[in-house]
Order: C-alpha cells, then sequence, then structure tokens
C-alpha cells in the first residue's frame, strides 16, 4: 500500500486512534493494577489513619471493658501505634487479596494486651491472676477486632478491575493491541519519519484520554460515592488512594502529551528543514537554468 | 493542498482532543450505571439452596442438629440471621441445646460467631433494642435488650437462663486455649 493514498493516511489515522484507546486502557490497568495490588501501597494509606484507629479503638475498649478484673486504663494503655500499624499493614495484605479483615486469631494483638495490661497492673499494684489476665487479653483482642474488623466489597467494580488476575492479562493484551498497531503504522509508512505524526495521535489522545477522564472524575465526586467496606475509616484510607491514582492518572496522562508534542514538534521540524532544502534546492535549481539561460541566450545571439 | 503546520496540528492536537473527548462522554453517559455500582455494599453471597431442614415441632427436643428453628431480627440496629438448632453451618446462628421453648416461658439461647451472617450486628445493639425472635411454625416473640455483659463462659451462661429470656452469646477466643475454648458476650433480653 502506497503511504501517501488517502487509503493510506485514513488506515494510519484509525491505527494510531485504536491504538490511543488500547494504551489508556493497558497503562490504566498497569497504573492502577500495580498501585492497589501492592500491599505496602494500601499500607501507607491505612497507617496514615493508625491515630484515627488507636482513637477508635481506646473509645471502644474504655466502653465495653469495664466490670473486667484491670481496670478500663490497663485496657486503654495496651496499644501502642506500633501495635496498630502492624495491624493495619496485615489489613492491607488481605485487603489486596479480597480477604475479608479479621483479628479474632490475632496472637500479636492477644500478646501486646496480655504484657501491656501486665505492666498498668504491676505499675499500679493491681493484683491480677493469669487467668484474669487472660481474660482481659482476649476481651482487649475482642473489642480491637470489632473496630479493625470488616468485609470486603466484592461487588465494588474498581477491585475487580485492578486486583483480578484476569482482567490484568487484559490490560497486557491491549499493550501488546497498542505495540501491533504502531509496528503496522512504521511498516505501512515503509519506515518513513512521517509515523511520528501518528505516533504523536496516539499518545496525545492517549494522554488527554487520562486527563479528560480523572478530572471527569474528580469534578463530579465519584469517590466520595464508593464503598469498599464497613469501615469508614478504612473506607477513607481507601478513597485516599484512589485519589492519589486519579493523580497519578493524570500525571501519566500530562507525561504522554509532552511524549506527544515532542514526536509532533521532531516531526514538523524534520520536514519543515525537509521542505527547506527543497526550497534551497529549487532556488539553486532555477539560479543554475537562469543563468544557463542567460549564457545560451548570449552566446546564440 | 494543506499547509505542514495545519496539517500538524489537525493531526496531533485536534483529533487527539476530539478522540479523548467523545471518549469521556462515552464515560459519562455510563456514568449513572457506574456510580451505582461503586456505591453497593458488600453483603453475605446467598446461598441457592438451603442447607438446612425445616420440620414441624412442639419442643426444641424434636430438633436434630441443623434443623430450622427460626429467624432473629431488629430493625434498631438492623440486624438479622437465621438460627438453625444446635448448626454446624458457618453460615447460621445456633440455638443451644439446653433452650427452652418461649411458649413455655422458656430461655432461648442462641450461639453466633463474630460474623456478618450470625451476630455480628449485635456489637451495634445497645439496652433497650427490640428484637424479634420469629420462630418456624410457632409465633414472633419480641425482646428487649436489658444487658449486656462480657467475659463469660459456657457455665455462666447456663446460670444467666430465667423464664421469658432470649440469650444472645457472641463467642470469642480464650487465648489460653485458642480454638477449643471461648468466652462469650451476652446479650440479654427479655420478652415484652
Amino acid at each position: 500500500m502506497g503511504t501517501d493514498t488517502a487509503s493510506a493516511r485514513f488506515f494510519c489515522n484509525l491505527l494510531a486512534i485504536i491504538s490511543a484507546l488500547l494504551i489508556a486502557f493497558s497503562c490504566f490497568g498497569l497504573v492502577g493494577s500495580g498501585l492497589m495490588k501492592s500491599s505496602s501501597y494500601i499500607a501507607s494509606k491505612f497507617i496514615e489513619y493508625d491515630e484515627e484507629m488507636l482513637r477508635a479503638v481506646n473509645a471502644e475498649l474504655d466502653k465495653e471493658c469495664s466490670n473486667m478484673p484491670a481496670p478500663a486504663g490497663a485496657f486503654t494503655s495496651a496499644l501502642d501505634k506500633e501495635d496498630i500499624d502492624n495491624a493495619l499493614t496485615r489489613a492491607a495484605e488481605n485487603l489486596v487479596l479480597c480477604y475479608d479483615i479479621d483479628f479474632s486469631d490475632s496472637r500479636d494483638l492477644y500478646d501486646s494486651f496480655y504484657n501491656g495490661i501486665e505492666e498498668y497492673c504491676s505499675k499500679n499494684s493491681v493484683g491480677i491472676s493469669s487467668a484474669e489476665l487472660n481474660q482481659c487479653a482476649s476481651l482487649g483482642v475482642k473489642v480491637t477486632n470489632e473496630v479493625l474488623s470488616t468485609g470486603i466489597s466484592r461487588k465494588t467494580q474498581i477491585f475487580q478491575l485492578l486486583i483480578g488476575n484476569s482482567v490484568a492479562m487484559g490490560f497486557v493484551y491491549c499493550a501488546a493491541g497498542a505495540v501491533v498497531c504502531l509496528v503496522l503504522i512504521n511498516l505501512i509508512n515503509k519506515r518513513r519519519h512521517k509515523k511520528y505524526s501518528y505516533y504523536s495521535l496516539a499518545f496525545n489522545g492517549a494522554g488527554l484520554i487520562y486527563i479528560f477522564g480523572a478530572l471527569l472524575v474528580k469534578f463530579k465526586n465519584y469517590v466520595d460515592g464508593f464503598t469498599f467496606c464497613r469501615s469508614a475509616l478504612y473506607d477513607a484510607a481507601l478513597k485516599d488512594a484512589v485519589n492519589s491514582i486519579i493523580n497519578a492518572y493524570i500525571i501519566v496522562g500530562i507525561a504522554f502529551v509532552v511524549f506527544g508534542l515532542i514526536m509532533l514538534v521532531y516531526n514538523f521540524k524534520y520536514y519543515e528543514r525537509r521542505k527547506k532544502e527543497m526550497n534551497e534546492t529549487d532556488a539553486i535549481n532555477n539560479q543554475m537554468k537562469k543563468e544557463f539561460l542567460e549564457h545560451y541566450n548570449k552566446k546564440h545571439r | 493542498m494543506k499547509s505542514l503546520k495545519l496539517t500538524h496540528i489537525i493531526r496531533g492536537i485536534v483529533i487527539p482532543i476530539i478522540v479523548a473527548l467523545v471518549f469521556s462522554a462515552a464515560l459519562f453517559a455510563v456514568e449513572p450505571m457506574f456510580a451505582e455500582t461503586m456505591k453497593t455494599i458488600y453483603t453475605a453471597p446467598s446461598s441457592q439452596k438451603n442447607d438446612y431442614e425445616r420440620v414441624k415441632y412442639n419442643s426444641f427436643k424434636e430438633l436434630k442438629t441443623d434443623n430450622a428453628v427460626g429467624y432473629l431480627s431488629s430493625s434498631d440496629f438492623k440486624f438479622s440471621t437465621n438460627v438453625l438448632y444446635s448448626s454446624s453451618q458457618a453460615k447460621y446462628s445456633s440455638l443451644g441445646t439446653l433452650s427452652t421453648e418461649p411458649w413455655n416461658e422458656g430461655c432461648a439461647v442462641v450461639y453466633g460467631k463474630y460474623v456478618y451472617s450470625q451476630l455480628r450486628f449485635l456489637d451495634n445493639a445497645n439496652i433497650g433494642d427490640s428484637v424479634t425472635f420469629d420462630i418456624y411454625n410457632h409465633e414472633k416473640y419480641t425482646y428487649k435488650i436489658k444487658k449486656i455483659i462480657n467475659n463469660q463462659t459456657e457455665d455462666d451462661i447456663k446460670s444467666l437462663r430465667t423464664s421469658n429470656t432470649l440469650l444472645m452469646c457472641v463467642e470469642y477466643n480464650d487465648f489460653s486455649n485458642l480454638g477449643s475454648s471461648y468466652f462469650y458476650t451476652v446479650y440479654v433480653a427479655e420478652m415484652v
């Protein structure tokens, strides 16, 4: 197929538009899936709420742990931020696997309560037996679990999109499809410089899809309507994570647009230089032709 | 013939903007459905087939393991759970074998784990809230929560039984004997 025919140009434009959509889909999946599948990323978002989570746990302990052998103060002083951070890290690990978050069997929490209550009682001269300590620590785990545990919404589409392996493979196929489109554009243009203007269309299109899409999501406040689980604090942390991912999409979109514009300008400069060189050659040829004609006319006059 | 600059502007800027706008408009068109799904909250998966048996009975003693007893619910704190007799099913609460019939002024003792399909929602319950026990093949009985007691053992629960009461016992681990021994938070409710 010739590269300068209308049908070739139409076909290249179509391939570039298709590759723009495929690039947008694949990077949407790869960026989002990469961040959402990373338990350390989700954990970092959860840990930002550790103080609020600790306050919520202590408020519940204060409410529920009266009439126990140890005073309520022993319960509320048993856990520190490190315990909550460890629990939140475990919660994030469960969440990225779409498991419910449950601490009812947590030996770590039990040990923290046991040691913390024992320390409090010995400091404050409160007599307590090991059986009573066990009762108090077991209740501490139960109450903490009431605050920290939650069921996860498996119906939430963003998780299905970003965490499911079968869908992740779809993103890989999109990336492969985008590469095939770009290779086809290269072949149709016989590897000539012109291909860069189509590449520019693909990357600018993908970048603008990100930017427009992300701004649409931001202005319509979609994320506020998301419900990932029954825990308000986990939900808030996950909304932060989704907002960060949306910001990441805007950055990726801007990067694509910049990349596309660089290719566009590069291609434009190339053809401008070519045009200038052709004009100069034409001018030289015309000058030579003129001189030749003048010389010829002089000789044959 | 279009100028070089115009060709580049159309291909590199105008077409991408049109593509992005069309795509965003398509997103906008499907938005109501998308947003509604995002609000969906997790609910326990419903079973297609009931793995319990409904038998007519006049006394709890006539029931066998996994026979349907009834349904506990409360509109005060949005709670509901199926109750089976001495349930072996993870998704149902269990009526203890020491229970006696409400129509004989008895005490029903319901055990459950801290999971959504069993007694988890009880942690939203407060003293004074109502709970209805809709008993299969019999009437509905309404109770009011009078006490919430932590740190109870099986023996403590036996001594809590009085006539016309419902004891809802949420189990939690006794870590000194993990997996084989439990403590209970007991919600003591009296018949209205």
